[in-house]
């Protein structure tokens, strides 16, 4: 084995010298003096740490940690020469009685890696821009629809108050009082019904405060029946009949609702153009959600009976800018958009081929998928040595909320399911640490799916969650399927943390 | 000499208001309402009106499509029609023109323009 000389390291574009045992500078390359700015005289036999404007103890760390182990590799440092700033990583070598000193000159790809993440973020603001612009416009399209919701209600409670009026004119009011009292309920009713169309846009057009994505578990039937609510006027207008068609149990995804709603509403806009400017007789709109267990999906279907898209567009209708309407009546943004939305969430939006019309369909990952991938971050992070993997079993969607925000600042990892069957197939692929599962659920209750986790699961601690009425069979349950505790409704975050932390003592 | 008007809109809060109006004002307006297009065509076969209103958004199909297959028949050839509408665009107005519909009442509307319209219809 030969050992380079200094001839080689001569050669080097980055840094190379020796230290000597009081960390002088004996040998150097032409590097050194180039970064250091200085003479070659005024480098040789310097202490090493007069030289790098770093802290003795850098330099001292270094050097102990060489003679201990042969070899020491120092952490990424920044330090300033003159007018330049540098970031750069050292690597020490013992031969002999010096120390063989090389470096890494890492500032060009720090600087880089800094405009890279600037850009990125410039890029992930404007984005939201274009997403509440859409917003703005979709929103905009509604209007007319909107309108007329509006003007409904608004001519009985207009209506309804002259008759008031009238009636309060009259000599003896007591005999007003039946339709005084009808009056004022229908004007009541009216005005609840305009200001909950209006709280609907409201709503909708409201951006997050932080302007971030903010998921949360929610429930996907609230996203299509907030979307036909802020549509109704535009479908009533065109005379389209809308056919929901979602079956029993639960439907949560892991998402925004604002922005699932975006997408159902440009799709339920799409299919009302269409089918409105072909004329169609007996226009419908179907909706319906279906489970796909094999994919671990859930699909939101939305078809009209309209002209359907044509062979030639099929395949541009989700580029940017590409639009069929005519000149200023669409950004044709519109496609594109909530397809990103769409992978944003991890799922995805499709053209599905059908005769007689179009069909959407919008693909999200069920929240016991989703809940492990938005855990990616968690699981990467190389600190993280004791994140306890806790799976919570509720159909109920606020009380997956609330476990996940008790647990955020923890170290516990949540991960969320609807139900006893779904969360058995979880456990399946993955391994958790800890099960909370309700009592009361759709499909089979807490007790039968302990059951059966206890038959092809193990030992893993299992908790019941359930209010007061939950005791007895917990009581009943504790020996038999090993439980290690119960949470009762309603419970604080220090409840649940210190449930799991003694469950994890010992 | 007892009048009698048919109402198509599907909103029976709106049905029950022009109800409410008309049992204000002059007596003899009978007032029969129907919720949408097939519900209106089967009234108006089985009876005689001197009047049809007719709400634009109907559900299934617009109120227009009815207004055009009446003026296509035969029979509802010549008969009054209004059209109630949100709005008053330009649409509206020359759709109106063209299949002879006798008024246009805006939502929201007051007691006295409505029931001045209806009188006016109804007289001559």
């Amino acid at each position: 084995m030969t050992i380079l000389s200094t001839d080689e390291l001569d050669l080097l574009f980055s840094p190379a010298f020796t230290l000597s045992e009081e960390l002088k500078v004996q040998y150097f390359n032409p590097a050194l003096s180039t970064l250091l700015q200085l003479p070659p005289r005024k480098i040789k036999e310097q202490k090493v740490k007069e030289l790098f404007p770093l802290d003795e103890r850098f330099w001292n760390d270094l050097k102990e940690r060489t003679q201990e182990q042969g070899s020491a590799i120092s952490e990424e440092i920044d330090f300033s020469i003159g007018s330049e700033n540098y970031t750069f990583v050292f690597r020490l070598k013992k031969v002999d009685s010096l120390i063989l000193c090389v470096s890494n000159d890492l500032s060009v790809e720090k600087s880089l890696h800094g405009k890279y993440r600037e850009q990125l973020e410039l890029l992930k603001k404007s984005h939201q821009q274009v997403v509440q612009a859409d917003k703005v416009r979709a929103l905009g399209e509604l209007t007319a629809g909107i309108s007329h919701e509006i003007n409904n209600p608004l001519t009985v409670a207009s209506g309804n108050n002259e008759l008031l009026g009238f009636a309060l004119e009259t000599e003896d009011l007591n005999e007003q009082r039946e339709i005084l009292t009808q009056c004022h309920g229908n004007i009541d009713e009216a005005l609840t019904r305009i200001q909950t169309i209006i709280a609907g846009m409201k709503g909708f057009l409201h951006q997050d405060s932080q302007g971030e994505d903010k998921k949360e578990y929610i429930e996907l039937k609230s996203v299509i029946d907030n979307s036909l609510k802020l549509t109704q006027g535009t479908l009533d207008s065109a005379s389209i009949k809308s056919v929901v068609n979602i079956p029993e149990g639960g439907h949560v995804v892991l998402g925004n609702q604002t922005r699932l709603e975006q997408i159902v509403i440009n799709l339920i806009q799409n299919a009302t153009d269409s089918m409105r400017d072909a004329g169609v007789l007996n226009p419908t709109l179907k909706i319906d959600l279906k489970r796909n267990p094999e994919k671990h999906q859930i699909s939101l279907n939305i078809s009209d009976n309209g002209p359907g898209v044509s062979t030639e567009v099929k395949d541009q209708i989700f580029e940017n800018f590409f639009t069929t309407k005519e000149m200023g009546k669409g950004t044709g943004l519109g496609l594109s958009l909530c397809q990103k939305i769409a992978e944003d969430h991890q799922g995805s939006l499709r053209l599905i081929d059908k005769e007689g019309g179009a069909h959407f369909e919008l693909c999200l990952p069920i929240i016991e998928v989703s809940s492990f991938a938005s855990n990616d971050e968690i699981f990467s992070k190389l600190n993280d040595i004791h994140g306890k993997k806790i799976l919570v079993v509720d159909n109920d969607v606020t009380i997956l909320n609330l476990c996940q925000k008790f647990m955020e600042s923890t170290s516990f990892i949540f991960i969320g399911s609807t139900g006893g069957e779904e969360a058995l197939e979880v456990l399946n692929k993955y391994d958790v640490d800890a099960v909370i599962t309700d009592l009361n659920m759709p499909g089979i209750d807490g007790s039968t799916f302990v059951k059966h986790l206890r038959q092809s699961y193990g030992p893993v601690p299992v908790f019941y969650l359930s209010d007061t009425s939950g005791m007895d069979q917990y009581k009943k349950d504790k020996e038999a399927l090993n439980l290690s505790g119960m949470l009762v409704k309603p419970f604080k975050s220090s409840e649940l943390v210190s449930l799991l932390e003694e469950a994890f003592k010992g | 000499m007892a009048n009698k008007i048919l109402l198509i809109d599907d909103d029976p809060k709106i049905c029950d208001l022009v109800g409410a109006f008309l049992k204000l004002g002059t007596k003899g307006i009978e007032l029969i309402t129907a919720c949408d297009t097939s519900q209106g065509l089967f009234k108006l076969e089985n009876d005689e009106f001197d009047l049809i209103i007719v709400d634009k958004n109907l559900p299934t199909r617009s109120g227009l499509d009815l207004i055009e297959q009446l003026r296509k028949s035969f029979k509802y050839n010549r008969i009054k029609i209004i059209l109630l509408s949100g709005s008053l665009t330009s649409a509206d107005v020359s759709f109106s023109v063209q299949n002879k519909v006798s008024d246009i009442i805006v939502k929201p509307f007051k007691y006295v323009q409505f029931m001045e319209k209806l009188k006016k219809h109804l007289d001559t």
